[in-house]
């Protein structure tokens, strides 16, 4: 099935690179283009991936090579590769100065969530503090998180927007968010104790579906669920719990 | 009688797996009329839109920074593929549980092996014309036109499985994996789609045929010949817009018998 594995075990690598690069630069170069629209970002990011399965005489391609058997997807694992190798690229050979154009068009708040929480990495909570207390700014959290939506929309809007949106996580949306961060840790501490009582993969179900807004059909087929009818009742379960439990502090949706 | 029928009908809420994803946001006209007219469905329904916004906000204090424990894509892809057994998973899920930047690589890999599934380059094939017994083949589709669907939990055809995301698109029904013998493909309707297309791929993604109908099968001409033995892809897409398209999953099927 994956011709080039025999020659890479036979001790012909560059036969073996060749037979693999023929059939998977295709969905190499899909892969990066779901990230990004410019074309010498593709073929840059393209060079950085053959570079990387290459180096330490095809040490990451020898790996996978050993595992592979004919149920195991070989794409799967390649488009993790090339996923985490475009994030990576962007983040630390050149991002910074590209992105930091990404930002310059920016009110100047707006630039300085960008600069914590897609440059540094830091959590929402983290940016908000940091800008109350180095910079200086006077905003409720509520506040924050309508600036940190606005910054997030605009620096993952245009061509390399596909890749900027993976370096920061996305603000929630909520109708009313909390004033404090402090009322936010609390409502967290509240949560995590109602799903105490739900097995860890289905906690990992909600936290996809829910949060991370995964497909439930790819949800179901990680955690070995027999369809997505099992996600949405174990969402079901936990989105109860967590009210039975909000119910029991005394506590209603528009107190928090 | 009609009236008495849908009477009867709206006495049984939806169930869990049709409340949640529309109260998350997936359009679903059947459960979206029956919480028309419910009001106990309404109530559930921004219940579960509270909790659910109660737990999105815990992403405003976590990370998106990798870390040593972080697993390699090995271990990703086989969790992603649902290849790992109840004990190897486990710690990987007690990871993911805390990190934001492994589980954005876990849904980033899902997405891409899904959406980059025809682009893998296969070595070139010799084509050879395929003939089918047209008569058998065209039964079998009307049958499967015919026999309504039910969802898993044998709830009522007209309710089926939510869309994943807001756009309905159509489901494919044949071909998929092994057949016999194939001469037209199949699909659910969507609502308001008047116009269907569809494209059929060979294993190297590359268009074998494309169509356009506005019946929600098509017939394969002969000049279209298939190779048995061989993976095929076909997706098809309704229009539910003008000029908006809503596409289905990648169906990979082969035909029955020796690869030439």
């Amino acid at each position: 099935m994956e011709s080039w594995i025999g020659p890479l075990e036979a001790g012909d690598p560059e036969a073996a690179w060749d037979l693999f690069i023929e059939r998977y630069r295709r969905l190499i170069f899909g892969a990066i283009r779901r990230y990004t629209g410019d074309p010498d970002d593709v073929m840059d990011v393209f060079a950085r991936v053959c570079e990387a399965l290459r180096e330490n005489d095809f040490t990451r391609l020898r790996r996978c090579a050993a595992r592979v058997d004919p149920g195991r997807p070989f794409s799967t694992w390649l488009v993790a590769v090339v996923h985490n190798l475009t994030i990576d690229w962007f983040r630390h050979r050149d991002g910074r100065p590209r992105l930091s154009t990404i930002a310059a068009t920016l009110p100047q708040l707006q630039q300085r969530i960008f600069e914590y929480v897609f440059l540094e990495q830091r959590s929402h909570v983290e940016a908000y503090e940091l800008l109350r207390s180095r910079d200086g700014a006077s905003l409720s959290f509520g506040e924050f998180l309508k600036e940190l939506s606005a910054t997030y929309a605009a620096a993952t809007a245009g061509r390399r927007g596909g890749v900027t949106a993976e370096l920061a996580i996305p603000p929630s949306v909520s109708p009313d968010p909390p004033s404090d961060p402090a009322v936010l840790a609390e409502q967290q501490t509240l949560l995590a104790r109602a799903l105490e009582s739900l097995a860890p993969d289905d906690r990992l179900a909600v936290q996809l579906y829910v949060v991370d807004e995964m497909p439930a059909d790819q949800v179901a087929r990680a955690l070995g669920y027999p369809n997505t009818k099992t996600v949405y009742n174990r969402v079901y379960r936990a989105l109860a719990a967590i009210r039975a439990s909000l119910e029991q502090a005394g506590i209603k949706g528009g107190d928090l | 009688m009609l009236e008495a029928i849908a009477r009867r009908r709206r006495v049984t809420h939806p169930a869990p797996e049709f409340l949640v994803p529309y109260a998350l946001g997936a359009e679903d006209p059947a459960t979206e009329r029956h919480v028309a007219d419910c009001a106990t469905c309404r109530t559930e329904i921004e219940r579960i839109q509270e909790a659910a916004g109660l737990l999105r906000g815990s992403v405003s204090l976590e990370r998106r920074s990798e870390t040593p424990a972080c697993p390699d894509e090995l271990v990703i892809a086989d969790f992603v593929e649902g290849r790992l057994g109840p004990e190897t998973r486990a710690p990987v899920v007690a990871h993911l549980l805390t990190c934001a930047r492994c589980r954005s690589v876990v849904k980033a890999t899902g997405r891409l092996a899904a959406e980059t599934a025809v682009a893998v380059q296969a070595p070139p094939r010799s084509w050879r014309r395929w003939s089918v017994p047209l008569g058998a083949a065209a039964a079998a589709a009307l049958l499967l036109l015919l026999v309504p669907r039910r969802g898993d939990d044998g709830s009522t055809p007209g309710l089926r499985e939510p869309p994943l995301t807001n756009t309905v698109a159509p489901a494919p029904i044949a071909p998929r994996a092994t057949v016999t013998r194939l001469d037209r493909f199949v699909w659910s309707s969507v609502p308001h789609a008047e116009r269907y297309r569809l494209r059929l791929y060979d294993g190297a993604g590359t268009v074998a045929w494309r169509t356009e109908t506005t019946d929600t099968f098509t017939v394969l001409p002969d000049s279209v010949a298939l190779s048995p033995g061989v993976s095929y892809f076909w997706r098809v897409e309704g229009e539910t817009e003008w000029r908006r398209w809503a596409a289905s999953d990648l169906i990979e099927f082969r035909l029955a018998g020796p690869r030439r």
